[in-house]
């Protein structure tokens, strides 16, 4: 069946290192997002996927195939571009057929399935039109249509929806989303933004410079990041990174007072760690850390605050509506799970809470 | 009044504001009559010529020699062009013969040439690229005498063949610069995905990239055609024989051994201009339109 499986994969662009040795499973029927940063080498990951980047080393597998020497076509793949890359020459139904075309299909075999594709995406009333002649979301619709007329075993999408205009993304998302519910074909799926990855993916692979950072489903990634780059790159507004030192069970932040610690942690004493608070998690108290204000940008049902403790900036999402002036102390006390990462290595130590004052 | 008044919204009466300069309200205006006259003159002098080919070919003789080039015609002489259109048509015959197979072969390697410098990735593309280009800056003058000496030798000497290899050869560079520089318009992305779709790259060339080009080709057939159905050089070095001279040259044999019929050569130059003028309407709204419109984001 549709299974990946990417064993050991380098890629190098003369001396420059794009993939540095990535393995990852993909199930039969799975929706798995390539989250990272630009360069990250996501995209390179994906069109080596597709046969359109040489592999220097390592072995893909699709369906059982190890494709390493296959041309794109041989490989029972399907791509969506970021770009659509529809022909421009060609009317709709043309574009989602060129390769049945190619393939040598009969004309009726052909309606068959273009119709069918273009019943799934709305696309009925449009199969007479150059992609000139459609919005954005229909031609993304069209390059999708592409895809499934070819029925492949693996679906590819390079960042398919960051062309379009911020409320189209989002009901484009769920389109994808049902589409995939409905087709249960493995699909990959690039993206930078981490909000796209945590609503769509079954499995999110975060990848940072060429290597992997962690794998795992949307709230494995969001509750338990494996290191820092994770715990930053997932959830919005980002979690807040803060420098702190254990001392007695408890642990002191910056100049703030000492928040005791429940004891599903236990770490030595005077070790220097860093701290990760989301930014929900922060309640407004009478003392605690104190948060210099710089900006409030209120949103109806809850206030974003920006601020510093300490040295370091900090995003705060209160329930409350907050309307101080900038340079007003706050005090804020963490009510959620604090994450602890070694501050020298940046991986997880463990999670725990702030231990209710006896 | 003070400057918070100004920045206020209340209603007050319109005299007392500040309404811009002379020069600042009417700059605009001003541009825009100048510019359109501009245009005027040079459209008049471009006409200008075309319009005295025009009077000249439809006047006798005598009418030019006492009332000079520019006067109205005393007697409209409409015949000229009928006689002038049988004696040239051997000559229009010929031209045709030259300058179809030379745009087709021209378009032909420029086209596939330009997908290849512009697609795909080997050893030397860019100094290929290069030397193919800078080719056009061979001043056709230092080539006459060894493309002369070249063809004689072959055997080619006063052929359609030769004409047809010679315009091909002079015109290549220019035509794969554009074609190249247009490919490199095209997204990349058109050819991945065609691979995919399982594209071999022939086909791609054929059934993508080709009709992509269509204001890019047409643009070219319009030039080069005009180009090569213009030349008059090298239809002067390479024939000999009134049955293989092009119309350009044909023009010439109006011009006797004591007088020259200038009416009779205005009537040529009319005729012969007429083919090039037909391509144009033919061609112009294609390369008018952008075809890549709407292929990607937009």
């Amino acid at each position: 069946m549709g299974y990946v499986a990417i064993r050991d994969v380098y890629k190098n662009y003369g001396e420059v290192q794009a993939l540095k040795g990535i393995d990852i499973e993909i199930e039969d029927g799975e929706f798995v997002a390539l989250v990272g940063p630009s360069g990250c080498g996501k995209t390179t990951l994906l069109r080596m996927i597709a046969g359109l980047e040489d592999i220097t080393s390592g072995e893909i597998h699709i369906a059982g195939r190890i494709v390493n020497d296959l041309q794109p076509k041989a490989r029972d793949i399907a791509m969506v571009f970021q770009n659509y890359a529809l022909y421009p020459h060609m009317k709709v139904a043309d574009n989602m057929s060129f390769s049945m075309q190619l393939a040598g299909a009969s004309k009726s075999e052909i309606k068959t399935k273009v119709d069918e594709a273009a019943r799934v995406l709305n696309l009925e009333n449009y199969l007479d039109r150059y992609p000139r002649e459609l919005s954005g979301g229909q031609r993304q619709r069209v390059a999708m249509g592409r895809a499934i007329v070819r029925n492949p075993k693996v679906f590819l999408f390079d960042e398919p929806l960051s062309n379009l205009d911020a409320k189209l993304r989002v009901s484009m998302r769920a389109e994808i989303k049902s589409l995939h519910h409905k087709l249960h074909t493995t699909a990959v799926y690039v993206t930078h933004d981490q909000i796209e990855a945590m609503t769509m993916a079954d499995k999110i692979v975060v990848m940072s410079e060429g290597n992997i950072e962690q794998v795992g489903t949307p709230l494995e990634l969001y509750d338990e990041p494996r290191n820092l780059f994770v715990a930053a790159f997932i959830g919005s507004p980002s979690m807040n990174l803060l420098d702190g030192v254990i001392h007695n069970g408890a642990v002191r932040i910056g100049n703030g007072p000492d928040l005791p610690l429940t004891s599903e942690i236990a770490l030595e004493d005077g070790r220097d760690v860093v701290v990760g608070i989301r930014p929900d998690t922060f309640a407004l108290t009478e003392t605690g850390l104190p948060l210099t204000l710089n900006v409030t940008e209120p949103t109806g049902a809850e206030t974003q605050v920006e601020g510093v403790i300490g040295p370091t900036k900090v995003t705060c999402l209160f329930r409350e509506r907050v309307s101080d002036q900038p340079g007003t102390v706050l005090h804020v006390t963490p009510n959620g799970r604090l994450h602890f990462f070694d501050k020298t290595t940046g991986l997880r130590l463990g999670a725990a809470r702030v231990a209710a004052k006896n | 009044m003070t400057q918070s008044d100004a920045n206020t919204l209340v209603h007050q009466p319109t005299q007392g504001f500040d309404r811009g300069t002379l020069f600042e309200r009417y700059e605009a205006k001003a541009a825009g009559v100048s510019q359109t006259l501009l245009l005027l003159v040079l459209a008049a002098v471009f006409f200008m010529p075309i319009a005295g080919s025009l009077l000249t070919s439809i006047r006798t003789v005598e009418d030019i020699t006492v009332n000079g080039a520019w006067a109205l015609p005393s007697s409209y002489e409409w015949g000229n062009l009928g006689i002038a259109f049988t004696k040239m048509l051997p000559y229009l015959k010929a031209s045709l013969i030259i300058t179809l197979p030379s745009v087709f072969g021209t378009l032909l390697v420029a086209t596939m040439s330009g997908y290849a410098l512009s697609r795909m990735r080997f050893q030397g593309r860019i100094w290929m690229f290069l030397v193919i280009v800078s080719l056009s800056f061979v001043p056709v003058h230092t080539q006459l005498i060894p493309v002369f000496k070249l063809m004689s030798n072959l055997g080619l000497h006063d052929t359609f063949t030769a004409q047809i290899i010679v315009h091909i050869m002079r015109h290549i560079p220019f035509a794969v610069l554009i074609m190249t520089n247009f490919f490199n318009t095209v997204p990349g992305e058109l050819r991945e995905a065609a691979r995919i779709d399982g594209a071999n790259e022939w086909t791609i060339f054929r059934r993508i990239y080709v009709p992509v080009a269509r204001p890019a080709i047409s643009a070219l057939i319009v030039l080069e055609f005009t180009w090569i159905w213009n030349d008059l050089l090298w239809g002067l070095v390479l024939t000999q024989g009134a049955g293989k001279k092009p119309v350009t040259v044909g023009i010439l044999a109006f011009e006797g051994e004591y007088e020259i019929a200038y009416n009779m050569i205005a009537s040529g130059a009319v005729i012969a201009a007429l083919p090039t003028l037909a391509v144009f309407l033919i061609f112009q709204k294609q390369f008018i339109r952008g075809m890549t419109m709407g292929s990607v984001k937009g």
